[in-house]
């Protein structure tokens, strides 16, 4: 997606066990905060 | 211009082949409408065979109308170049095509001309550019064939490999926004490049779907993004490189960028090099193994 131009902060792979609760809470919060940071994307609309 | 030695074997081979009942049609190319057009050629009686023509614009690959009988049970004589041959490759693979249903005649392929050069300088084919796919083909003879046509010859050094790809990655993240962005804006999503695939061999494709509508119809840039990267998701690790959707795309798109990327970064993790170069070699996204990369966080 980074080589199409979609900035790489709003990718993350990440492997999480279904037993890993709060693993799973930190990494989606984490994903969040980063992708708050980067703002709403406009690139994929209609513009 | 007199014919040269492999469009003679051609017309005699399909002849042959004809008459003696050992395949029920031959697909070749033919010449088209202008010297710089070879388009495909299908030819079903013995004495239509002279049409059949080998020149420097044999670009189109004739395997993948083998799918419009998928499920006949006639055989097909087909003339196969380096490129060709991994196309019918990835079929039997794809579990498109049985082997025994194509006799193919295999062409040791020195390089072929660039048609769009021809057409826009006029200049004759000996002045000619090689076509964009041949500057850095690793496989010139046909990996998979009955007989060949020809002796084979050696791979030329390929011209910068992969250059768009490096000239891209090298860019900005924005930059390279602009770049497919501009691109894909002019897209008419005519289906060309999927239409023309080898590796698009699906019987149903998911953009063609109505219930659920993965693809809208509205041609915008947002549809037209999502068709083009999502196809090329899709044919990764089966794509052969043989650039047909870039030569067949009416507005030009650099198609073979994304592609070429995609198998780039299977070769730098899987050391996958190529798709359809043996009948065993399966695509490495198609099965796993224990020892994977496996890069999360």
């Amino acid at each position: 997606m980074s080589y199409v131009g979609i900035e790489p902060e709003r990718f993350r792979a990440a492997w999480v066990s279904g037993a890993e609760g709060a693993r799973f809470a930190r990494v989606v919060a984490e994903l969040t905060e980063a992708v708050r940071r980067v703002g709403p994307s406009r690139k994929l609309g209609d513009a | 211009m007199p014919e040269n030695e492999v469009t003679l074997r051609m017309r005699r081979r399909a002849k042959e082949l004809l008459a003696g009942g050992e395949v029920q049609q031959v697909i070749g190319w033919e010449k088209g409408t202008f010297w710089y057009q070879s388009p495909p050629v299908f030819i079903r009686q013995p004495e239509e065979a002279d049409r059949l023509v080998w020149d420097d614009f044999c670009l189109a690959n004739p395997a993948i109308y083998l799918l419009d009988d998928r499920y006949g049970q006639e055989r097909v004589g087909l003339f196969v170049k380096g490129c060709d041959a991994r196309a019918v490759v990835r079929l039997i693979q794809d579990r498109q095509l049985v082997r025994e249903r194509v006799y193919l005649l295999g062409i040791p392929c020195p390089g072929l001309k660039d048609p769009e050069a021809a057409r826009t300088t006029g200049r004759e084919s000996a002045q000619l550019p090689p076509a964009r796919r041949c500057q850095h083909c690793l496989y010139p003879n046909p990996v998979l064939y009955d007989e060949l046509l020809a002796q084979t010859v050696a791979p030329r050094p390929p011209l910068a490999p992969r250059a768009a790809v490096k000239a891209l990655e090298a860019k900005g993240v924005e930059e390279r926004f602009r770049y497919w962005r501009e691109h894909f804006r002019r897209c008419l999503r005519c289906f060309a490049c999927r239409n023309v695939c080898p590796a698009c061999n699906c019987t149903a494709c998911l953009f063609d779907l109505a219930r659920p509508t993965w693809l809208a119809k509205e041609v915008d840039p947002a549809n037209n993004w999502f068709y083009g990267l999502v196809r090329a998701l899709h044919v990764a690790g089966r794509c052969i490189e043989c650039g047909e959707c870039e030569r067949v795309c009416p507005v030009g798109l650099p198609l073979m960028a994304l592609n070429e990327k995609l198998a780039k970064d299977l070769e730098e993790l899987f050391g996958f090099k190529g798709a359809g170069l043996d009948l065993e070699g399966l695509p490495p996204l198609s099965f796993w193994q224990p020892d994977d990369p496996d890069h999360f966080a």
